[in-house]
């Protein structure tokens, strides 16, 4: 195998063994920064929930691109060769990839092909879903709701989300309008204009990317509490303009339209009732303005420049610890 | 047997026989291919065709008249966009099962409506606490 295969194969194996131990870190960090506290709008609560997903990822393309460095700049001539100086420890390296343990690179060409399927398989849904909204709008009625595109469609009884990471818009099914009252419907669509104002798609297309660096059920974990931040974020918010009980019937009333086409299975309905509950028995609900994506943008630059001013200790780091582990 | 209806987004020939067929109520693909003139005409075979895929879809039922088959819509328009639009809903909800969907209630999740008339009352006693 070329050398530049076996670093390769090392990179995937470092990414996938960095994004698995941090993936829980982060949840943990993403369950504690995202609990209701007194004071702490759910906006900033969905901030840090989304902060904290990211850690996995950044962790891992930190820890790999620190180790990719000296090889990258050596390559490009920028700096001399070092590798003279470790023979005594395990060599991650393009030029002499083959030093690298057998082992990580067989963990990588797994993560590798990993990454792939699960990279592939999301696109596909990506995809699937654009294509099945285009066609659902393409039966609807456009309409305009608080600044954004509506179109209400007929049937789908359970629809009313807001989607599209340029071209924000919102779709709702005239089922779900005949079931809700005019304020109630009204609320139901601020609430997802809020989504828009928010950029949740975008965020959640995002979390999607950075998902594919941790286990499966640690993504879903995060991706869920951050969704459930955000959704609290878009009541309260909704709940300005259109008054909290407004938006809590109409949580109700979408979910009770729901249950009457899902045969009435059973399950808890915990973010439902922390939701209504959040609205109607909160003293002054606290609203703030989204920054998460904000800050996304100043981490991995952060990163960035971390990682060029100390790749060569993380290399060496890296190395060190994987001749522990050898 | 008629074929089971099969409730997917109709290509763009497909759209514009059914809009005939609609209009008609009972239709031979003769019939048809006169109604469509200007850039809509097709050649005859071609909506022969296309109306034997709308017939193995489920959306149009024929029976033999003369020689030829003639066929009447099995849904209205209004039914027909409905039951799509319910399909095209459930593959929206589980193509964005892995990747989350900013939805108004979790589809994923179920309530019972115990807990809605409880949510139900909490709204109320808190409206009438306020006043």
């Amino acid at each position: 195998m070329s050398p530049e295969s076996t670093f390769v194969l090392a990179c995937a194996g470092l990414a996938a063994i960095v994004g698995g131990v941090a993936g829980p870190l982060a949840v943990r960090l993403a369950r504690r920064v995202s609990a209701p506290a007194p004071g702490r709008a759910a906006s900033t609560r969905a901030d840090a929930a989304f902060l904290s997903a990211l850690i996995p990822a950044l962790a891992a393309l930190g820890v790999v691109g620190g180790t990719l460095m000296p090889s990258v700049l050596t390559a490009a001539g920028l700096v001399a060769d070092h590798c003279d100086d470790h023979g005594h420890h395990v060599h991650v390296c393009l030029a002499h990839g083959a030093t690298t343990p057998g082992w990580l690179a067989a963990l990588g060409a797994v993560a590798l092909a990993v990454y792939a399927t699960r990279a592939g398989l999301r696109l596909a849904d990506v995809i699937r879903g654009a294509r099945a909204t285009r066609a659902l709008e393409r039966l609807g009625v456009r309409e305009t709701h608080a600044g954004f595109p509506a179109t209400r469609v007929p049937g789908a009884p359970r629809l009313c989300f807001a989607t599209g990471v340029f071209r924000r818009r919102i779709v709702y099914s005239a089922a779900l309008a005949d079931h809700l009252s005019a304020s109630e419907l009204s609320a139901a669509l601020a609430h997802e204009a809020a989504h828009l104002r928010r950029r949740d798609p975008l965020v959640l297309a995002i979390l999607s990317v950075a998902g594919l660096f941790a286990w499966p059920s640690v993504a879903r974990a995060s991706r869920a509490l951050f969704l459930a931040a955000a959704e609290e974020a878009c009541d309260a918010e909704a709940a300005v303009t259109h008054g909290p009980e407004a938006v809590a019937r109409a949580l109700v009333a979408a979910a009770r339209l729901q249950l009457s086409v899902a045969n009435g299975l059973s399950l808890t309905g915990r973010t439902l009732t922390a939701r209504v509950s959040a609205l109607v028995t909160t003293d002054g609900l606290c609203v703030a303005p989204a920054r998460g994506l904000v800050h996304a943008w100043v981490l991995p630059s952060a990163l960035g420049v971390a990682v060029a001013l100390f790749g060569a200790e993380v290399h060496h780091a890296v190395e060190t610890v994987l001749s522990l582990i050898d | 047997m008629e074929p089971k209806v099969v409730f997917e987004p109709l290509g763009e020939l497909e759209a514009t026989v059914m809009e005939v067929a609609w209009s008609l109520s009972s239709s031979t693909a003769r019939e048809v291919c006169d109604r469509l003139t200007g850039p809509r005409e097709r050649a005859y075979t071609t909506i022969m065709t296309t109306m034997d895929r709308l017939h193995r879809k489920g959306l149009l039922a024929r029976e033999k008249d003369g020689q030829a088959w003639r066929y009447r819509p099995t849904l209205s328009r209004v039914e027909f966009e409905r039951g799509l639009a319910d399909g095209l809903a459930d593959e929206i909800l589980s193509a964005h099962g892995a990747t989350g969907l900013a939805a108004l209630v979790d589809a994923a999740a179920r309530v019972d409506e115990e807990l809605l008339d409880q949510l139900t009352a909490l709204i109320e006693r808190h409206r009438k606490d306020k006043r």
